[in-house]
């Protein structure tokens, strides 16, 4: 009797669900038009200088990503949504931000999501008030929905390390997949050295170490994968995972992982150098330091720090400047505005054993 | 709540008892209405220290739209806690069905109302699986957790099988024209959460359905005596709020054009109650005070974005905000259980 | 607290449920083995010194947070807090160690004296304020993340200075030091729980809150020293888990480390406790982590997709529920 009730109010339910299937529409496709108006500049003008740039960048050194002209057409007034300003990294494209924009003479104005991406769209609202002329932000998750926010206000969105997308053809930073490959192959240089040595003859295998909740996370990972598994001639047996939504954490999983293979040498990169390298710390304690190599993604203090005391299978890590990086994406908006070119931000900065001293001291020892 | 009778006092010392009472009064206002007043102050501050960015309309709607989303689960969601049944499956049910839905939707390119119906039984299946468990005799907060637990995997699982980088980007028109659609000028969601709470607060103080609720909650074995059908409820309770809440994630996924696994924003309902004041025990609590609440934590977080506070402060605020609420409501309590 | 809405009791004639009632007991014990025997033929590398090892280590880790958890629960009281305490005293342990210098035992000290400080305050607030413990522990939790993310500054501090892996995680036959660490911590709780008068009151008060203070035990500080207990536990796992991939731990993250609430609350839960409190047998917990590590660590060996290990972890909650539903509606 019960029961019959049951099955009834989910007849009920389901009815009700398909009479609002047959009861919609399929509307027309929304095509974004408006972008911002690039006004052509007439006048004669003076840029700024490259090497003034770097000078002023010191110790950073950064290479000037457009050649900017020393007076704008108009006061722009630029925006950025800082993910969480409490963070070293995302602390860095701040200053940089900040000083950019006072060297260029243009306002800037910022927002701190504080860690929480799902706020952005709701920061973007009231950061709009300072009636800006372009806006930016870093959300991996929320980034076209803030894009196309931005186009109903009429001002062009630049974000960091994400697109290309319709609402945002301008792609800036890092892309996670580059960043990924240029991992990739700093670990290929570095496993083929090893494989002249006491690597010669041993089966080789790849672990991926990420967290799958997060989606920069997956394509970082995932692209140093493919790369890595195309270049070394892995089958997919070869490439192992371990990820952090499982709920175990990074160290058991690595472990687990290279004790399922015990004549195995591994390569790993991890999605942040954190990642890698306590797993790569766990690996030692238990005596298997020889059969690891790692690379990772990110190089801030830490990892350097690390780096420094020559752990013989850390082989580096990708630095992703984030000084570097905030400062270019207020010429990247610069240029937009003024409708001039600009180059790609580029991550090259690949640090190893043997140039880490050089580098930390340029980084953290000068001051 | 026990007033009753006060008890009877020797002439000499009803000058003194009755100033004596006076003063409690006032503390049991205060106290009644401590979060109202503690909105209003926060309010002043905000538009003290920040007046050219904090006193504009926008602002205000974007508090009330970050409420939104949230609101509306929050309104079903005391429901829910005032019945008896704690549900921690928030966050990954509005995941799950966002997720579902961006398949069905935006991958395999179906009919809108198709995406909506399935994701609709798929979120009535979760809310007839936390019940049934409950039924059981597992207490509601754990049956939901384990619930959430195989929610978040199926998520992933989507992800893993329609191979995702972690979420699935949702711009398949007319999505966004709908979430972002807008009613007398504003964003409909705003509309619709106070909708639904009026709708709850009617169902809760003025329908017997709401009275069998607190009644439910207040005390499950005389509420059981006086023949109100404890699983038929609780079963109802919990559907509604797993299809409201994913919803929900629909909503929020059409906003920022991706849906993935856990929404943030969700998972705060638990303590946006609480710091209402509902109790976790159910049976008592009032749905317009966890209105207030939420649109108190939705104006500190807009309020401590736009002074640009870092994020530890900002955490410890919300902290010590939280620590606090739940100490007065127990001295409320407290007072009036005396 | 936490009423159930039960569909009456299940009638069995007296052999049956001594039966139905050992097996649900010791089914655990049964679990475990046929979980091993399984992985054993299917894992590869499973039965072999190594990964008996990795398997003790993994477990370890949880166990000891467990046990101090298994405790607060016992008493009645359910600390979600377990994550800020751990944040707390591992940014505690990595700063003082390699930023400020400090020798190895009075980093040890401190950060376990962070860990009881943050369970006197949930006491504190608990026991004072009158607030349930689940409520409070989830408000304190926001305060304690404050904290650490305050220390930190949001950053992973990595430890270049020597010593501190070299002395704490050191081997005895191979075997970490985290492993004799619990079975320790397992083995004083034993005692403490079985055999003192401070355990008899600890069941007592999680059995029958006003029972217990109407009979003279001192309900209150019983609570309050469950709660340092479980905070203790958090802060020495976290002691542990620095010194062994000589980095702080990460925290912040929503599912992230080995010893988030759905493990502990599913080991628990697998040990046969009831969640209201006052029932459950400590050394049963054990064999619960033991079950979740084994399952965890033959699926990372098998390679198995994200997706398929979280709905088996899924599944072993709803089954622990079901095992504690049934348990507990049998007896």
């Amino acid at each position: 009797m019960k029961r019959s009730r049951f099955v009834f109010e989910i007849c009920v339910m389901a009815f009700l669900g398909l009479l609002l299937a047959a009861c919609q529409t399929q509307t027309t496709v929304v095509e974004v038009t408006r972008v911002v108006d690039v006004t052509p500049t007439p006048r004669i003008l003076t840029f700024h200088d490259a090497e003034a740039v770097t000078s002023m960048t010191a110790p950073h050194q950064c290479k000037p990503l457009a050649s900017l002209p020393t007076e704008f057409s108009q006061p722009w007034r630029l925006g950025f949504i800082n993910p969480n300003l409490a963070h070293p990294f995302f602390g860095e494209w701040s200053g940089a931000m900040k000083d950019a924009a006072a060297f260029y003479g243009v306002e800037f104005f910022e927002s701190d999501a504080a860690g929480e991406y799902s706020t952005e769209p709701d920061l973007l609202e009231t950061l709009l008030l300072n009636d800006l002329s372009i806006v930016g932000a870093h959300g991996p998750n929320v980034y076209e929905g803030l894009a196309l926010r931005a186009l109903d206000e009429g001002i062009q969105f630049i974000g960091i390390d994400n697109g290309p997308s319709e609402y945002t053809p301008i792609v800036y930073g890092i892309p996670d997949g580059i960043a990924g490959d240029r991992g990739a192959e700093l670990l290929i240089e570095g496993v083929r050295k090893r494989q002249q040595e006491d690597w010669a003859g041993r089966e080789l295998f790849f672990i991926e170490l990420t967290h799958g909740g997060i989606p920069a996370c997956v394509t970082r990972t995932g692209s140093a994968a493919s790369t890595f598994q195309e270049a070394m001639e892995l089958d997919d047996d070869h490439v192992l995972m371990a990820d952090l939504t499982t709920g175990r954490s990074a160290e058991d999983m690595v472990n687990d992982t290279i004790t399922a293979h015990p004549d195995g040498v591994f390569a790993m990169i991890p999605c942040w150098d954190g990642l890698g390298i306590g797993p790569y710390n766990a690996v030692t304690e238990a005596g298997n330091e020889a059969d690891i190599m790692l690379v990772t993604l990110g190089g801030d203090e830490p990892p350097a720090k690390f780096l420094k005391t020559r752990p013989q299978g850390y082989y580096g890590f990708i630095e992703f400047q984030p000084y570097c990086e905030g400062w270019g994406w207020v010429e990247v908006a610069l240029a937009t505005l003024e409708g001039l070119p600009f180059e790609t931000y580029q991550v090259r900065k690949a640090i190893t054993q043997e140039t880490i001293d050089q580098r930390y001291a340029e980084l953290y020892e000068s001051q | 709540m026990a007033s009753g009778v006060p008890p009877q006092q020797p002439a000499s010392q009803l000058g003194a008892s009755n100033r004596k009472l006076a003063s409690a009064q006032v503390v049991q206002f205060l106290l009644d209405n401590g979060l109202f007043i503690a909105f209003v102050l926060e309010v002043a501050l905000f538009a003290f220290a920040a007046p050219n960015l904090f006193l504009k309309s926008r602002t205000v709607e974007a508090i009330l739209r970050l409420s939104g989303p949230a609101g509306i689960v929050l309104a079903s969601y005391t429901i829910t806690l005032i019945s008896g049944q704690i549900d921690l499956s928030t966050a990954q049910v509005g995941g799950m069905a966002s997720l579902m839905f961006a398949a069905v939707f935006q991958l395999l390119e179906w009919p809108l109302g198709i995406a909506l119906a399935l994701t609709v039984v798929l979120t009535i299946a979760v809310g007839l699986l936390s019940s049934w468990l409950i039924q059981q005799g597992i207490p509601s907060f754990v049956s939901t957790l384990a619930v959430g637990v195989v929610s978040g995997g199926i998520g992933f699982l989507i992800i893993n099988l329609t191979n995702q980088p972690g979420m699935i980007r949702l711009v398949r028109p007319p999505l966004r024209d709908i979430a972002n659609f807008e009613v007398i000028g504003v964003p409909f969601v705003i509309p619709l959460m106070f909708l639904a709470y009026i709708v709850g607060w009617v169902l809760l103080n003025h329908t017997k359905f709401g009275a069998h609720i607190y009644a439910l909650g207040g005390n499950p074995s005389a509420a059981a005596l006086n023949g109100i059908n404890a699983v038929r409820i609780a079963r109802i309770v919990l559907v509604t709020n797993a299809v409201i809440t994913g919803l929900a994630g629909i909503l929020i996924a059409g906003r920022q054009l991706a849906a993935q696994p856990g929404v943030e924003g969700l998972g705060q309902s638990l303590t946006a109650a609480l710091f209402a004041g509902v109790a976790l025990s159910g049976g008592s609590g009032k749905i317009e005070r966890t209105l207030i609440g939420l649109l108190f934590l939705s104006t500190l977080t807009i309020g401590l974005g736009i002074l640009n506070v870092s994020a530890p402060l900002r955490q410890l605020i919300n902290g010590l905000a939280f620590v606090f609420a739940i100490l007065l409501d127990s001295i409320r309590q407290q007072l009036a259980s005396r | 607290m936490l009423e159930r809405i039960t569909q009456g009791e299940v009638a069995l004639s007296g052999r049956r449920r001594a039966q139905l009632l050992f097996l649900m007991d010791n089914g655990i014990y049964v679990v475990t083995i046929l979980l091993f025997v399984l992985f054993a033929f299917l894992a590869p590398h499973f039965f072999t010194p190594r990964n008996l090892v990795n398997i003790l280590i993994s477990a370890s880790l949880a166990g000891i947070v467990t046990a101090g958890y298994t405790v607060a629960i016992l008493a009645g009281q359910i600390d979600t807090s377990t994550q800020g305490v751990l944040a707390i005293a591992t940014v505690a342990t990595a700063l003082l160690f390699q930023e400020a210098g400090f020798s190895l035992p009075l980093t040890v000290i401190l950060a376990l004296t962070a860990g009881i400080a943050a369970g006197l305050f949930n006491g504190v607030i608990v026991v004072n304020g009158k607030i349930v413990a689940f409520v409070a522990t989830l408000a304190t939790q926001g305060v304690m993340l404050a904290i650490a993310l305050f220390l930190s500054g949001g950053q992973t501090i990595t430890i270049t200075r020597a010593g501190l892996q070299e002395a704490v995680f050191v081997r005895m036959f191979g075997i970490p030091s985290s492993v004799w660490i619990m079975f320790f911590c397992y083995l004083l709780g034993w005692i403490m729980l079985t055999q003192t008068k401070l355990g008899a009151h600890i069941y007592a008060t999680g059995a029958d809150y006003r029972a217990a203070r109407l009979s003279g035990v001192p309900v209150d500080r019983v609570i309050r020293i469950a709660l340092v207990i479980s905070a203790l536990t958090a802060a020495l796992t976290a002691i542990l888990v620095t010194a062994r991939s000589k980095q702080s731990a990460l925290f912040g993250l929503a599912i992230a480390g080995s010893v988030d609430f759905v493990t502990a609350l599913t080991a628990v839960l697998l040990g046969g406790f009831s969640l209201f409190g006052g029932v459950g047998r400590i050394e049963r917990n054990l064999v619960a982590v033991l079950f979740l590590t084994i399952l965890g660590n033959g699926l990372q060996l098998m390679n198995v997709p994200t997706g398929i290990v979280l709905v088996v972890r899924g599944f072993a909650l709803v089954s622990a529920v079901i095992l504690s539903v049934l348990r507990a509606r049998v007896a």
